[in-house]
Order: structure tokens, then C-alpha cells, then sequence
């Protein structure tokens, strides 16, 4: 079976669920302004970037997503990375920084709007706090359990703790790195909606919120959608570049890297 | 001239929940410059402890080691050590990981890397120099392990049963191909095996050791003739060897 043939099946199913949609709003006569049908979406859809007012609510979300995600990925690696190495961080920050991730980050998501105004700032700040918390414990787990033995290999030949950490642990805890990255996306976008609900003049999630208002349900489900098509592209090119750069796992691309 | 390995009255104790555990007691060991000597024992007796001695990875509880009159305090430039698995860093092409003792010690760069291809050349492996550890099968990965032990051209080898892992022909190809390298390069090596036949048909000298705590328990010199072969395998003399180191291990 060829990769063409795999991607057919999930919109078979795709296109069942529309269907579906479609005839329940049509045989149970649901109104509009309770379930909008999907040729009434895919219209709301079609006009809004007809007339150009969807993409600024597209770019703050993405813009907001990627630079805390960015931000959020990158503290976590650096400060995962430092943690695993430094035993007295580990004994005094480690367990506060696991009970603070038990803590849902969203929820402190009304103060930081207070301290970080109600423009794109405090977005960024929500999306980056969100998504370091997984991908920070993976990357410290991931190095932890480097296996030992390739650490002895390469101890004997003296190897710094410089290289030991560039070459040897970092690169054995991609899998898990890249596991924390792959769950991040979802947060982003979370991360991101959540402050824009919250108050912003733009962006999915203020569409979202501000359509309630007037019931356009429609404009509503094709935020969701556009939303939803963000995080499915995200993941995809998560999974695309562990692809790439973890090519020596079972399961990788093999026959690719030569 | 000073051994290239020494072991004077070394023990070690492990503290564990269950309170002290003696691995090893008071080993007395040297290996002389270009003395192949192998250590002999059942699992769990310590062997593999002395290696980690030997390489600096673990200090001992009590007594003295000595690298060529040396004190040794950790890992060091003069000894190579390949393990019982290839080890290798599965991110890194085979050249690359030979080429690792070179990076970690600061050799330079162009002389590391024609040695690197031609030891590659020695172990048979030079057509595979760009290939990744995971396209290559278990003998070929620990031939990659004693290309890079040799990579800084150390006076000591350190190996701790290197082809326990493999299947019966790479492991007598691989044996073979050691002893071909040796005699070419003449290094000492210590050499930790479980294997009675290995130990006899590799060594210059046995050492075996008893069940923990470790001690050695016999000394015995091998002296077939070199370059030993397969039909050294049927020689009386081989077997005769075996068939005295193998009261060590038949008692229980």
C-alpha cells in the first residue's frame, strides 16, 4: 500500500462526517444560529478570505503561536539540558518545577494580561509558558536516561562533559524531545485561543469569541476549522523533522539517508 | 621497564542497602609490554570491574594500579577499550565514530582521519566508512569498536569479552582477525572472556579468576606456537590447556 492510498482512507471518513453533518441539519431542520451546516462554513469560509478579513485573525494567531512556541521550546531544552547536568538544580528546582506543572498554566492566564498589557505580548507569553513545561521534563527524562554504557564508551577515551552532553546525551534524548515538541503544538494553539478569549482585537480565537455575540455560528466553526487545519500542520511538521534529524531510529525513513 | 598494566593488592567494596558487598579481593595482576593476557572467569566474579579499573572509570577501595609505572587516577590516552557491545553512537557514521578518541583527546584532524581509513582498511570495513552503525551487523559494529580502540594508537587494550555477543562464525572470524592485528601491532591487551577456548587459543597467559568475591586463582602460561589457527583447535596440546582450565568451573 503506497502513501496515496493511506491518506485516502481518513478523508473517506472525513467526508462520511460531513455528510453526516449535512443531512442531520437538513432532516431535523436545525436553524442556523444553533448548527450551521458545512456548506454554510465552507461559505463563510470562502468569503472571509474572498474579502481579505479572515487573514489578519490567521496571521496574529500564527504569529503568537510560533514566537512562543519558539521562545517556549527553546528555554525548555537550554534549561532541561543545564538541569540534568547540575545536581544541586536538580535537588532544589526540579520537584517545584513538577509540582508546578500539575498546575494548569492557563489559568494564570488573567495575570499575565495584567502584567504584560492585552496586545500580542501576553499571548506570546501564555503560548511560551504552556509549551515549556512538557517539552522541559522530557528533555531533562530523555538525557537522564542516556544509556550508560555509551557514556562509558566514551568516558574511557576521556570524553569532556561538554562533549558528552552535544554528542552523546542530547542526541539520545531526541526521541523524547521531539515527543514533548509533538504535544507543545496543541498547547500553542491552546495557549494562544485562550488569551485571545481572554482580550485581544484579533486573532481565531477573538473571531471565535466575538461572533458569539451576534450567533454567526458559521464564522465560529470556520475559526475552529482554521484552527484545527493550524494544529494538524504543526504536528505533521513535527513528525516530518524527527523524521529527519532522529534518521537512525527503527521505524525512521531508513532508505532515505545514505 | 615497568609493566603496561599493574594491580597491586586491589579490592573493591560496593556499599549497597544490604550492606557491604566485596567484589574484589586483593588482586595481584601485571601484563607486560606486548603480553596478551586473558582473564578467565565466571560471570559476576569481578572481571569486568578490573577492566574498569584498568580504564579509569572506577577507583578502587584499596590498593594501587599502575598504567607503564603510572599511577592510574582516570581515564587516559594510553589505553583503548572496546566492551561486550559495539557501544557505538548510532547518530555518527562509522568513520565518525572511529574518529571519536580523536575528537576527545584533541588529535589532529588530517593524520586522525587517514589513520581512521586505514584502520578501517584493517578490520575490513573501508567500503562501509559513510554507512551508519544501524546498516551494519553485530560483527561489523564491534570490528567499528576495535578500529576505534586502536584510533589513538594506545599501548594498553582493554576488552571486555568483545565477541560474547555475537554469533559462533563472526565470533572465530573475529578471533582470528584479532590475533592478526596483535601480532601486527604487538600491543598489550587484557583481555576478559568467559570463554575457556578463547582464552587459550588468544592468550600468552590465563588468569582465573574465582567466584566473588574475585580472586585470581591460577596463573597458566599458553605456549602454542603463533600464528595459532583453526587446526590449532584439534591440537592435544589446546585441548589438553582446556580440558585443565575447565576443573576450575565443573566443581558445582
Amino acid at each position: 500500500m503506497n502513501r496515496l492510498t493511506a491518506m485516502l482512507y481518513p478523508l473517506i471518513s472525513l467526508a462520511g462526517v460531513i455528510l453526516l453533518w449535512s443531512l442531520a441539519v437538513a432532516v431535523f431542520a436545525i436553524p442556523d444560529y444553533v448548527l450551521p451546516g458545512p456548506c454554510a462554513v465552507f461559505q463563510s469560509l470562502v468569503s472571509g478570505f474572498a474579502d481579505g478579513s479572515l487573514w489578519p485573525h490567521i496571521g496574529a494567531t500564527l504569529a503568537e503561536m510560533l514566537s512562543g512556541y519558539f521562545i517556549g521550546g527553546v528555554l525548555a531544552i537550554v534549561l532541561g539540558a543545564s538541569l540534568a547536568e547540575s545536581q544541586t538544580f536538580e535537588r532544589f528546582v526540579y520537584p517545584l518545577l513538577i509540582g508546578l506543572q500539575a498546575t494548569p498554566k492557563i489559568a494564570l492566564g488573567p495575570i499575565i494580561l495584567v502584567w504584560f498589557g492585552f496586545g500580542m505580548a501576553s499571548k506570546v507569553v501564555l503560548v511560551a509558558l504552556v509549551c515549556f513545561f512538557p517539552l522541559f521534563v522530557n528533555t531533562v527524562n530523555g538525557i537522564r536516561r542516556t544509556p550508560p554504557e555509551l557514556l562509558d564508551a566514551c568516558r574511557v577515551f576521556s570524553a569532556s562533559r561538554w562533549y558528552l552532553l552535544v554528542h552523546v546525551k542530547l542526541p539520545s534524548a531526541a526521541g523524547e524531545i521531539f515527543a514533548g515538541l509533538q504535544i507543545g503544538v496543541s498547547l500553542a494553539l491552546i495557549g494562544a485561543v485562550v488569551g485571545e478569549f481572554l482580550s485581544a482585537q484579533r486573532g481565531l480565537g477573538y473571531l471565535i469569541a466575538s461572533s458569539s455575540v451576534s450567533m454567526s455560528l458559521a464564522t465560529m466553526f470556520s475559526g475552529v476549522v482554521l484552527l484545527a487545519l493550524i494544529g494538524l500542520c504543526g504536528a505533521q511538521f513535527i513528525r516530518w523533522l524527527q523524521r529527519r534529524v532522529i534518521f537512525w531510529e527503527p521505524g525512521a525513513a531508513r532508505n532515505t539517508q545514505r | 621497564m615497568s609493566a603496561a598494566l599493574a594491580l597491586h593488592g586491589v579490592g573493591v567494596t560496593y556499599a549497597t542497602r544490604r550492606g557491604a558487598i566485596e567484589a574484589l579481593a586483593d588482586i595481584d595482576l601485571s601484563i607486560q609490554p606486548g603480553e596478551f593476557v586473558a582473564l578467565l572467569g565466571p560471570s559476576g566474579c569481578g572481571k569486568s570491574t578490573i577492566l574498569k579499573l584498568a580504564a579509569g572509570l572506577l577507583s578502587a577501595s584499596r590498593g594501587r594500579i599502575e598504567l607503564a609505572g603510572h599511577t592510574v587516577s582516570g581515564p587516559g590516552r594510553h589505553t583503548g577499550v572496546v566492551f561486550q557491545k559495539p557501544n557505538l553512537l548510532p547518530w555518527k557514521t562509522v568513520l565518525d565514530n572511529v574518529l571519536l578518541p580523536a575528537r576527545t583527546l584533541d588529535l589532529p584532524t588530517g593524520p586522525a582521519r587517514e589513520r581512521a581509513m586505514a584502520l578501517l582498511e584493517l578490520v575490513g570495513l573501508a567500503p562501509f566508512a559513510k554507512d551508519y552503525p544501524f546498516e551494519l551487523s553485530g560483527g561489523m559494529q564491534q570490528r567499528v569498536g576495535i578500529a576505534r580502540m586502536l584510533l589513538h594508537d594506545p599501548d594498553l587494550l582493554l576488552m571486555d569479552e568483545p565477541f560474547a555477543a555475537l554469533d559462533a562464525l563472526s565470533r572465530e572470524s573475529l578471533t582470528l582477525e584479532l590475533q592478526r592485528i596483535w601480532s601486527q601491532h604487538r600491543k598489550s591487551v587484557l583481555f576478559i572472556t568467559h570463554s575457556i577456548q578463547e582464552a587459550v587459543f588468544l592468550a600468552d597467559r590465563v588468569l582465573v579468576m574465582s567466584p566473588r568475591p574475585g580472586r585470581i586463582i591460577e596463573q597458566l602460561p599458553i605456549c602454542l606456537a603463533r600464528p595459532r589457527t583453526l587446526g590449532t583447535l584439534a591440537d592435544p596440546e589446546f585441548t589438553a590447556l582446556c580440558q585443565h582450565l575447565r576443573r576450575h568451573f565443573t566443581h558445582e
